[in-house]
Parts: structure tokens; C-alpha cells; sequence
């Protein structure tokens, strides 16, 4: 069972409270470029060049890290009442997010090029991910579900 | 496949709530075999079975063609 595979219930919340921390800190660094010069580093696998002296920026990819730990977290934390219906459900959704992930791909394929799809492909290391939760989540709790009082 | 588990369970006069607690899953698992969204596994349909006291296929019938 893929269940084995998942983590204990209560690495759900840490999952939200780091992607509170780092999705501001993503949006920011993509839309002003922050660098925090704490964060700048000489990796001996970087080439050096005359320009940036082999030294790299390591907030987004700080940033990258939180985001996708968060929803790591998140996306495979088990419910609190985990049951067949539930894992059902997580296939599927899985299913969904890969195919919607890739269509939607396609189609930036087609319609971007340059910087602008390079953008796409930043935001594409999330995307499987958020496209699983939100269907996920939606399907096991939303509007249609919600009938706690149903006789 | 369809069922009458709704009609079963009203006829028990208990609430999805109360009937998931009994077999052991959650409600959203009750809610989404009665609106034919879920087929059970044999498990599950066997302990639905086992705590309403009758019979699988009062619960669960094959439709024409299945």
C-alpha cells in the first residue's frame, strides 16, 4: 500500500506554516529578484567567471527549498482518519495533478517562448504539487462533502 | 452498481456521522458510497453488511449491462 509511504498526520501543519514563510518570501523574490547578501556563497562546483567570481545567491533557492518542503509536506502527510476512501481519492488526485500539469504545460509550450517560458518552467517545479492539494483537499472537504448534518 | 445504503441507514435512523464511526472510516467514505461516487471494497462492504445485520446485495446491486 502507497500508504506506507506517508508521513504522520501532524507533519501536515509544518507543511502549511513553512509555505506561510515561503510563499511571500517566492513571490518576492520573483517579482523585485531580492538577494539577501548573507546568503551569497562561493560552491566549488561553480565555475568561477570573471563576472560573479563563481559566488551564487542562495535565497531563491532558499526559497525553492521552503516551498517545495512545504508542500511536500503537505501534499503527503496522511489524514487524520485515513481510510480506502481517502487513499482513492490521493490516486486520483495524483492522476489528475500529473495529466492537468502536463496539458497545461503543453499549452505554455505552444503559446511562450523565451524568458516568458522560462518562468513558466520555474513555476512548473510546484505546480504537480499544488494542482494534487487543491483537488485533493477539494474533492475530501468541499462544498459536496459538506453535509456533517445529513440524516 | 447502485445501493441503497441511504435508504438502509434511515430506516436504522442514524446519521452518516454515526455510521462511520461504527464501521471505522471517515464520513466523507459514507457520503460518497451513497451518492454512488465510491464502490466499497469487499471489506467495507462486508462490515456495512455485518452492522446493519442483513445480506451484501441488500445494500449493493449490479445495474443492466455491468
Amino acid at each position: 500500500m502507497l500508504s506506507k509511504l506517508l508521513l504522520p498526520h501532524r507533519f501536515k501543519k509544518w507543511g502549511w506554516v513553512i509555505l506561510l514563510i515561503f510563499i511571500p518570501l517566492g513571490v518576492i523574490v520573483d517579482c523585485s529578484n531580492l538577494q539577501f547578501p548573507l546568503l551569497s556563497f562561493r560552491l566549488p562546483w561553480i565555475p568561477v567567471d570573471p563576472f560573479t567570481g563563481g559566488r551564487v545567491n542562495f535565497t531563491n533557492t532558499l526559497a525553492a527549498l521552503g516551498l517545495i518542503l512545504g508542500f511536500l509536506l503537505v501534499a503527503f502527510s496522511r489524514e487524520a482518519h485515513e481510510d480506502e476512501y481517502v487513499a482513492h481519492v490521493r490516486l486520483e488526485s495524483l492522476l489528475w495533478a500529473v495529466l492537468v500539469n502536463y496539458i497545461l504545460l503543453a499549452v505554455t509550450d505552444i503559446f511562450l517562448y523565451g524568458s516568458g517560458f522560462l518562468e513558466v518552467m520555474v513555476y512548473n517545479m510546484f505546480t504537480p504539487l499544488v494542482l494534487f492539494i487543491a483537488r485533493f483537499h477539494l474533492v475530501l472537504y468541499g462544498p459536496k462533502n459538506q453535509m456533517a448534518h445529513e440524516k | 452498481m447502485k445501493n441503497n445504503l441511504r435508504v438502509e441507514r434511515a430506516i436504522l435512523n442514524i446519521t452518516q456521522e454515526e455510521l462511520s464511526r461504527r464501521i471505522g472510516v471517515s464520513r466523507q467514505t459514507i457520503h460518497s458510497i451513497e451518492s454512488g461516487k465510491y464502490i466499497p471494497s469487499v471489506l467495507l462492504a462486508l462490515k456495512l453488511a455485518r452492522e446493519f445485520g442483513k445480506a451484501v446485495e441488500t445494500f449493493f446491486q449490479l445495474e443492466a449491462g455491468e
